[in-house]
């Protein structure tokens, strides 16, 4: 039996391409990109497998390696000084930024599904994505389809919706993240977002019997000693396979259970709730 | 300058081989049932350069041993970012387990891991077929006396030694030895680029009898353009698979390229569903070793 493929009515209204953007502007900001910051930060540390590393081009206090969005009136960070192209290119999209970050993501390296936004305040947020450097493994899966974000346009995410970014082979994937508050600018920029065809497949569903057959390896690796492989094993499975949302983190609770883990599935249950936005970081329900 | 910081400048440049020696043994270990770990090749010889792979040999509790081979290939994708399934070690010697070949990527670069599983209670054997350092050996491993799990696991070995390959076996196979055959250029070893390149076209045209003429009784190149001219396609391949036979190995990435694109085009023409459901990690393979 197949499980429930939940769709979307319209994935372009999630994610899609909002604009072109000039192919020799963005080879002069993928330079400095890609020769300009060091002492990249790791944060989200909950939500990723490792391998997300991001620095702050605008944020609440100027220091890069501020990572953590929120609220606040922007400021352009000292490493966005050293970047005079990305300035130039941020400063002409006539947007008013709450944040705005350089993220890395290496090979084999992942964001787990999740919802983005929870903790921040009720005002109008949205976000966009400008891909620097990419591969055709690479890409954001949210309702049981793979996106893949090229090189060359301005994309846009409604990051409410849960999601989860993969950059499964490498090399790595840089995008600059913009985290922006509503105004004229944007209507104009990113008003209306398409999807190209190429952009997005839908991943297959897979059948229950198939996802018991990937559970049963798990507890095999687990029981062989590697806890880590096996419980990073199942999560990678949210790229493979179109699946309900939280069914990821429910595929791990049952793992746990069936190695006589209570502990460590319960934990899983919570994180569930963290990462798909029912819950805040004390576990209160939002 | 002082020896202290000669030694800083020593560790700097070391190849980085050796981080992912050191990262693979530590991963590899976690596991209470790997008993024996082993290196070889050139890095137990001191032989290492900065293109040479990563030889491993790790002994498995035998009555682990199984599950420790189903789950290699997901270690190995998790753990050490392998872009492509395992190829199954024809070249190795044999050491009474089972072989893998693997490409991963560390530090942004792509390095052939091989990697040969073998049971406890051979483990000891080992040293006798190769070249090889002992990183791990477990002493209080007892082998047990359970003849019949022994056997049991040996025909498990054999079994898989002789598990027909699949054209998606072959693909990973060609894109393993054409990297190895470029290494060898690179490297100047000029006789095993010749064995490598040989071995590269005759996987080429594996997959092609694989693909084409499954149920042929024949095997290798024997009544192989006959077979193959029964339809527009299988005459395209064997045109195809002609000319590839005409070329010298690649002595530029610009040939690598070109000889893989050629590869692509027969093994697309032969196989385009296994074709395409590695075109991420064949994108992925060119990348990491800068082909357009």
């Amino acid at each position: 039996m197949l499980l429930q493929d939940v769709r979307p009515a319209n994935l372009a209204d999630q994610v899609g391409r909002v604009c072109v953007l000039d192919n020799a502007v963005l080879d002069r900001v993928r330079h400095e990109a890609l020769t300009v910051p060091n002492d990249w930060v790791a944060e989200y540390g909950e939500f990723q497998s490792g391998g997300w590393w991001t620095l702050s081009l605008f944020n609440a206090t100027g220091d890069p390696s501020d990572v953590a969005i929120g609220d606040c009136e922007a400021v352009a960070t000292s490493l966005l000084e050293r970047m005079p192209a990305t300035r130039a290119l941020l400063d002409s999209l006539g947007l008013r930024y709450m944040w705005v970050r350089l993220a890395r993501l290496a090979p084999n390296s992942f964001l787990w599904e999740h919802r983005d936004y929870g903790e921040l305040s009720e005002r109008e947020h949205y976000r966009l994505h400008i891909p620097l450097q990419t591969n055709r493994s690479a890409g954001l899966v949210l309702g049981g389809a793979k996106v893949y974000l090229a090189v060359g346009h301005l994309w846009r995410l409604v990051p409410t919706n849960a999601h989860g970014a993969c950059n499964l082979l490498g090399p790595d994937r840089i995008h600059l993240i913009l985290d922006c508050y509503g105004n004229d600018g944007f209507d104009k920029l990113a008003g209306h977002a398409e999807l190209l065809d190429g952009d997005a497949i839908m991943l297959p569903s897979a059948s229950g019997t198939e996802l018991d057959c990937h559970v049963d390896d798990a507890v095999k690796l687990a029981r062989l000693g590697y806890h880590d492989t096996a419980e990073r094993s199942l999560l990678r499975l949210f790229y493979r396979y179109a699946m309900p949302e939280g069914r990821i983190y429910d595929l791990l609770v049952e793992m746990h259970t069936r190695l006589g883990q209570p502990d460590a599935a319960g934990a899983w249950q919570r994180r569930k709730a963290l990462m798909l936005g029912t819950t805040d970081e004390n576990g209160d329900q939002r | 300058m002082t020896l202290a910081s000669i030694t800083g400048l020593v560790a700097a440049s070391r190849p980085k081989i050796f981080t992912l020696l050191e990262q693979a043994t530590e991963k590899i270990t976690i596991s209470p049932y790997v008993t024996h770990v082993f290196v070889r090749g050139s890095l137990a010889s001191g032989r290492a350069d900065r293109m040479s792979d990563l030889d491993f040999v790790a002994g498995v509790a035998d009555e682990h041993f199984r599950d420790f081979h189903e789950a290699l290939d997901t270690f190995m994708t998790t753990e050490f970012n392998a872009i492509l399934p395992g190829w199954r070690d024809t070249i190795v010697n044999t050491m009474g387990g089972i072989g893998y070949v693997y490409l991963v990527e560390n530090d942004g670069k792509l390095h052939q891991l091989d990697f040969y599983l073998v049971p406890a209670s051979r483990a000891d054997d080992v040293p006798a077929h190769t070249t090889r350092a002992c990183l791990l050996y477990a002493k209080e491993y007892d082998p047990g006396c359970d003849a019949t799990l022994r056997l049991e696991i040996g025909r498990y070995i054999a079994q898989t030694g002789q598990r027909p390959r699949t054209s998606g076996d072959l693909l990973v196979e060609l894109l393993v030895l054409l990297q190895m055959v470029y290494k060898r250029v690179r490297r100047g070893q000029q006789f095993s680029a010749y064995g490598e390149w040989v071995m590269a076209r005759e996987t080429v045209r594996d997959l092609v009898r694989t693909s084409l003429v499954p149920t042929s009784p024949n095997w290798g190149w024997y009544r192989l353009e006959e077979e193959l001219a029964v339809t527009p396609i299988g005459r395209a391949c064997g045109r195809s698979l002609h000319a590839l036979l005409l070329l010298q190995p690649p002595t530029s990435g610009a040939d690598l390229d070109a000889i893989l694109e050629r590869c692509l085009h027969i093994a697309e023409m032969a196989a385009p569903a296994t074709v395409a459901e590695m075109a991420d990690a064949v994108a992925s393979y060119r990348a990491y070793l800068d082909l357009s």
